[in-house]
């Protein structure tokens, strides 16, 4: 997310249908609709603790971006998502419907992640981006911040509510511009 | 954004300057140490 607005766009996510009357697939249907650019993580798709079942949010709505794009109208064909996954290869054992989509590993390192974010928003975005490291930088020092300015808004230490994380992203942004 | 917050400008304002003063100053405390 962070990267995502140090590169000058505006992230929408699934969160948003949180507090929402909408149902919650047609929220993020509209979402995708929205949305030019995907990013999926299926890196979390592991088991949940309680259930052991496996977590599949991530990979519905990553077939859902890609149904928009091959099934929608000339817009929606504009369309174009890249996939992370913790390690290369993995999804192949899960998901390996999406081999030939752009599957790249980030290693669970917010660093590498962050790089390769960085490298793909460049190819679809205008202007001249700020570099990967220079963004990593930015992260760390807004991590650094986040508990102060979390106590500060009396927000739940554990759960950011992904509306308020934008904001503060965005305003931290502004306030310690490059 | 198609979205707002649910906390107020203001507050997220205030809460991202006391951060940085807080961060500088211990930047500031390290670097005299």
């Amino acid at each position: 997310m962070f990267t995502v607005m140090d590169c000058g766009f505006a992230p929408r996510c699934a969160l948003e249908a949180a507090d929402s009357a909408q149902v919650r697939i047609e929220k993020i249907f509209a979402i995708i609709e929205d949305s030019r650019l995907g990013v999926h993580d299926i890196s979390r798709t592991g088991l949940d603790r309680v259930t052991r079942l496996p977590r599949f949010n991530m990979p519905l709505e990553l077939g859902m971006f890609l149904a928009a794009r091959r099934f929608g109208d000339a817009l929606q064909q504009t369309k174009s998502c890249i996939v992370f996954d913790s390690d290369s290869f993995r999804y192949r054992k899960f998901i390996s419907d999406i081999a030939g989509q752009d599957v790249y590993s980030h290693g669970n390192r917010p660093a590498v992640l962050i790089d390769r974010l960085r490298d793909w928003l460049a190819h679809h975005g205008e202007g001249v981006l700020p570099g990967g490291a220079a963004i990593n930088a930015r992260f760390e020092v807004f991590r650094a911040d986040l508990p102060a300015m979390r106590e500060s808004l009396k927000l739940n230490q554990s759960a950011p509510i992904f509306k308020d994380l934008v904001y503060l992203i965005r305003t931290w942004l502004k306030d310690n511009a490059a | 954004m198609p979205y707002r917050s649910n906390l107020k400008m203001a507050d997220i304002r205030k809460a991202v300057k006391d951060a940085r003063a807080r961060r500088i100053a211990a930047e500031r405390v390290g670097s005299e140490a």
